[in-house]
C-alpha cells in the first residue's frame, strides 16, 4: 500500500461540485424509478464510493382483503375480531393474514400494523362504520422503529426509540417528537362475522421517510 | 441557565504533551501509522478522542482563556441529514473526515471547509434504528474505517472514498448495530456491537487493516465453561447484553485495549440472577490474540441501565506515595473509579460518588465491589425510583483529561433519578425486537428529580465537574439548569474546554482552571458532537458538529414531563451542520 497518494479534488479549484449535485438529483430520480441497475450505471458519475448492502426484502405487501392476526405467540393463526377490541384498547404490532392462504404475511416487518378502537365515536363520524376500529403502520416514519406504545387518554401512538408521538384522530399526524412524516393508515371495513378486513392497502409506504 | 463556581483552584501539572513524529508527506495524503497513533501530532487529531489514552486534549494552545472571546466561526457544512451528529472532526495534516448518522461519511479540506468526497452507505431498506448516530472513523495508512448501523465495518480510500472492503461483524436482523469509532492498533480495526436493549450477546471483533479479514472474534459473555460463565444462570448468557458501542483505548506498552461493556439484558436483575459477567464492566484485551487479561466488574447483576461502556482514560497518578499507572473512568453509576491498569490484571484503588448515588450502600474497599440498597433497585415486580437515572451520572458523552491542569473533566447530570419497575413477566425474546423486561409506557414517564432539590425553582441538571488528579478531589464545578447536558469535552492547552449539550443550543468555552464560561456562540441545533483541535497552516482550529436527537432527544423528552409550565424547554431543532472556529484575524 502506497504511504502517500496524491488527493483526487484536494484542490478546491479542481472540483466539479455541480457534477456531484447533478448525480445525486440523478439518482433520486432513478431511485424513485426503481431501479438498482439504475444506481450501478449512477456510479460512473463520481469518484466517491456507494455500495449497496444486500438486496432486502421489498416491503409491504398487505393487501384489500387481508385479516390481521397476532403471530409469534405460538397460537394458530386466528383472523382478529371486533369482539377482541374493547373501546379504548389496542392491539400492536400485528400482522396480516391472507385468507386464501391462511397465512400471515410475515416475510417484511414493514407489513407491521397497530390496530386500535377509539371511545366515543362522534356521531355522523365515517368511523362509525368501523365501531371506532382503526388500522395504522406499526412502522415509525422516523428511523423504522415499531411504534409500540398507545395513549389511550390522548389518542396518540407513541414510538419507544425517539419518543414520536402520532395522533390517531388526525390521520397519524405527527404530533410531538422528531418524526415528520404521518403514519401509513390502512382503510378497513368489519366484515359479516366481525373481523376485521383491510378494504385497501397502506396509504403510503410504511417506513422511515426521513 | 445558571453558572455555579463553587471552588476555583488548580494543582497544575508539567506538560506532558507528545508532539511525535512528523507527517510522512506534507502534500499528498500522510499515511497514518502506528508511530503516528502512538505519538499524534499536535496539529491533527487522528482518532476519536485524539490520543491513545482517551484524554481528549490538544496540547495546541493559540487559543487561550485571555483570548477565547475572539473565536470567531471560519466555515460551517450542512451535512443534509438529521439525528444525532456525535462524532469528532478528525484531522489528518489539513484532510477531515466526519462521520454522520445514516453512515455517511465527508471528507473536506479542513482549512476552507471544500467538500473532497462524501461517501454514502446504503443502510438496509428494513432497518431500525434506536441510536441513529456514529462516533467517528478510525484512521489507519491510506484508509479511513466506518462502523456500521447494520453492523458492518468498510474501509474507504482515505483520498477517493472508494469502499476497499467490507466485513460484517454481527446481524442487523437480530438488533445488533455498530455505532461506535474503531479502535486502530497494531494493524487491526477494533469494532463491537450494540445491542443491550434487544437481547444480544455483546462481543468484540478485529479484522485485519489491509484485507478486512476477522483476526479475532471476543464475546463480552463468556459460555459455559470459560472463566466467568459461573456467574450467569442456565442459558441467560446467550441474550446477557453487554454490548460494546464506545471505543476502547489502548495502552501500546502492554499492547492491552481497554473496552467498556454495556448493561445485562433484560434489564430487570431477577430475569437473569448472577453477577452477569463482564457486564458493566472494563475488561483489558490482547490485541494480538482478542484474549481477555483482566476486568473489572463496577457494578454487578445491572438493575438500572447503567452501561459502563465508556473506556476508562489512561492516565497516571499518585495515590499514597506511589505513582499509579492508573485506568479512571466516571461511571454511568455515579462512581468515579480510581483503577490500576498492568500486563493483565485489573486492581481497584479507590471510588466515589461524584453525583447522587443512592442505588450503592457501600464499595468493598479493597475489591471495589458494591453492595446494593435493597429498596433501590427495580425488579419484575417491583417499582424503585433510584438515582443517578437511567442515564446515569455520565452516559457516553466522554471525559476529557489536561495534563497542565492536572484535571479531569465530567460532563454530569445531577439531580435526574428514574422510577421503573418490570412488567410481572417475561416476555420470550423476539429477534430483532425490544426486550426491556419494562413496559414501555413506564419508561416514558420514568424520569423524576432528586427528592433533595426544591422543585419550584430552576434545577441544576447539568454539572461540567473538574477533578484534582492527584488527589481526587472535585476543584470545581459549573452548572446548568434545566436542561439535557449531553456534552462531550474537548480541552486544550490554552487552559480551555469545550462543551455543548445543553437544550439552548449553546456551545461553550470555560476557562479549564476556574470553570467560568469565557465564550459561548448559539448553533443552529444542540451540540452533542465530540469537539476536537487541529491546525493547519500555523492558525488553530476548534472543531464540532451540531445535530441534536437520539438520547438528548429522548431526555428532553421525558424533561418535559417533569418540568412547571414555566420552565419548560425550548425546541431543539435537528439537522447536523460542521463548525470550525478560529480566532478573529
Amino acid at each position: 500500500m502506497s504511504s502517500t497518494k496524491p488527493f483526487s479534488g484536494a484542490d478546491p479549484a479542481s472540483r466539479n461540485t455541480e457534477v456531484s449535485l447533478n448525480r445525486r438529483s440523478l439518482l433520486s430520480k432513478l431511485t424513485a424509478a426503481g431501479g438498482a441497475a439504475a444506481l450501478c450505471c449512477g456510479q460512473s458519475f463520481t469518484a466517491a464510493a456507494e455500495t449497496s448492502a444486500d438486496a432486502e426484502p421489498s416491503g409491504a405487501s398487505l393487501k384489500a382483503g387481508d385479516h390481521f392476526t397476532r403471530v409469534g405467540d405460538g397460537a394458530g393463526l386466528s383472523a382478529i375480531r371486533l369482539s377482541d377490541l374493547p373501546a379504548g384498547a389496542a392491539i400492536m404490532d400485528v400482522m396480516p393474514l391472507d385468507p386464501a392462504t391462511g397465512k400471515a404475511r410475515e416475510e417484511s416487518r414493514m407489513n407491521a400494523v397497530n390496530l386500535v378502537r377509539i371511545s366515543n365515536v362522534p356521531s355522523g363520524s365515517p368511523l362509525e362504520a368501523t365501531q371506532g376500529v382503526m388500522a395504522y403502520s406499526a412502522i415509525c416514519t422516523h428511523k423504522g422503529c415499531k411504534v409500540n406504545s398507545w395513549a389511550p387518554e390522548q389518542n396518540r401512538w407513541r414510538c419507544f426509540c425517539h419518543m414520536s408521538e402520532f395522533d390517531v384522530l388526525a390521520n397519524g399526524e405527527v404530533v410531538d417528537g422528531p418524526a415528520t412524516q404521518p403514519l401509513p393508515t390502512i382503510p378497513i371495513a368489519i366484515d359479516a362475522e366481525g373481523i376485521i378486513t383491510a378494504t385497501a392497502g397502506f396509504s403510503s409506504a410504511p417506513g422511515a421517510a426521513d | 441557565m445558571k453558572r455555579r463556581v463553587v471552588v476555583s483552584a488548580i494543582c497544575a501539572l508539567a506538560a506532558v504533551a507528545h508532539y511525535g513524529a512528523k507527517p510522512v508527506q506534507a502534500d499528498g495524503y500522510s499515511a497514518v501509522t502506528d508511530e503516528r497513533l502512538k505519538n499524534p501530532e499536535a496539529e491533527n487529531w487522528l482518532s476519536w478522542r485524539g490520543n491513545y489514552g482517551g484524554w481528549g486534549y490538544s496540547s495546541l494552545e493559540q487559543i487561550t482563556a485571555d483570548n477565547v472571546k475572539d473565536l470567531v466561526p471560519v466555515w460551517s457544512y450542512a451535512t443534509g441529514l438529521t439525528e444525532g451528529h456525535q462524532a469528532p472532526p478528525i484531522v489528518n495534516n489539513g484532510v477531515m473526515f466526519v462521520a454522520t448518522p445514516e453512515n455517511n461519511v465527508i471528507a473536506l479540506n479542513a482549512k476552507t471547509g471544500t467538500e473532497i468526497w462524501r461517501y454514502r452507505r446504503k443502510l438496509p431498506k428494513e432497518l431500525f434504528q434506536l441510536h441513529p448516530t456514529n462516533r467517528g472513523v478510525g484512521l489507519y495508512k491510506d484508509r479511513v474505517y466506518l462502523a456500521t448501523l447494520d453492523a458492518c465495518v468498510v474501509a474507504l480510500d482515505a483520498t477517493t472514498g472508494k469502499q476497499a472492503w467490507e466485513t460484517c461483524i454481527g446481524d442487523w436482523k437480530i438488533g445488533e448495530y455498530s455505532t461506535l469509532s474503531p479502535l486502530i492498533a497494531e494493524g487491526k480495526v477494533i469494532s463491537g456491537v450494540s445491542g443491550g436493549e434487544f437481547g444480544v450477546r455483546g462481543a468484540i471483533t478485529a479484522l485485519d487493516a489491509d484485507s478486512g479479514k476477522v483476526a479475532w472474534k471476543t464475546f463480552t459473555i463468556p459460555a459455559p465453561g470459560e472463566p466467568g460463565s459461573n456467574s450467569w444462570r442456565g442459558e441467560d448468557w446467550k441474550t446477557g447484553g453487554g454490548s460494546v458501542w464506545m471505543q476502547g483505548n489502548y495502552d501500546p506498552d502492554t499492547k492491552l485495549a481497554f473496552f467498556g461493556t454495556g448493561n445485562g439484558a433484560p434489564w430487570m436483575p431477577d430475569t437473569r440472577p448472577g453477577d452477569n459477567l463482564y457486564t458493566s464492566s472494563v475488561i483489558a484485551i490482547d490485541v494480538t490474540s482478542g484474549a481477555i487479561k483482566g476486568h473489572h466488574q463496577y457494578h454487578w447483576n445491572d438493575a438500572w441501565d447503567w452501561d459502563e461502556v465508556s473506556a476508562p482514560l489512561l492516565i497516571d497518578y499518585p495515590r499514597d506515595g506511589k505513582d499509579v499507572k492508573g485506568l479512571v473512568h466516571a461511571g454511568r453509576n455515579g462512581y468515579l473509579w480510581w483503577l490500576e491498569r498492568s500486563k493483565g490484571d485489573i486492581n481497584f484503588v479507590g471510588a466515589e460518588s461524584y453525583v447522587e448515588q443512592n442505588a450503592f450502600d457501600k464499595i468493598d474497599k479493597k475489591t471495589g465491589r458494591p453492595s446494593y440498597n435493597q429498596d433501590k433497585i427495580p425488579l419484575l415486580n417491583k417499582s424503585a425510583k433510584f438515582c443517578p437515572s437511567l442515564w446515569g451520572g455520565k452516559d457516553w458523552p466522554p471525559e476529557a483529561y489536561n495534563p497542565k491542569t492536572g484535571m479531569l473533566y465530567i460532563p454530569s447530570h445531577i439531580n435526574l433519578c428514574s422510577e421503573y419497575g418490570g412488567a410481572g413477566t417475561l416476555d420470550k425474546l423476539k429477534p430483532g425486537e425490544l426486550w426491556l423486561s419494562v413496559p414501555v409506557d413506564v419508561v416514558f414517564a420514568s424520569l423524576r428529580f432528586s427528592d433533595k432539590v426544591d422543585q419550584t425553582k430552576p434545577v441544576p441538571t447539568g454539572s461540567l465537574q473538574a477533578f484534582d488528579i492527584k488527589t481526587g478531589k472535585r476543584i470545581w464545578e459549573t452548572n446548568f439548569n434545566d436542561t439535557p447536558f449531553w456534552a462531550p469535552l474537548l480541552t486544550t492547552g490554552g487552559n480551555l474546554v469545550f462543551a455543548g449539550g445543553t437544550a439552548d443550543r449553546k456551545f461553550r468555552a470555560m476557562n479549564a482552571s476556574s470553570g467560568k464560561i469565557l465564550w459561548e456562540t448559539s448553533m443552529p441545533s444542540g451540540v452533542t458532537g465530540v469537539p476536537s483541535s487541529y491546525s493547519v497552516d500555523g492558525t488553530q482550529y476548534i472543531a464540532v458538529q451540531a445535530g441534536w436527537g437520539v438520547d438528548a432527544e429522548r431526555m428532553h423528552a421525558l424533561m418535559q414531563k417533569i418540568l412547571p409550565a414555566d420552565r419548560k424547554l425550548p425546541t431543539v431543532p435537528q439537522g447536523g451542520s460542521i463548525w470550525v472556529f478560529a480566532l478573529k484575524k
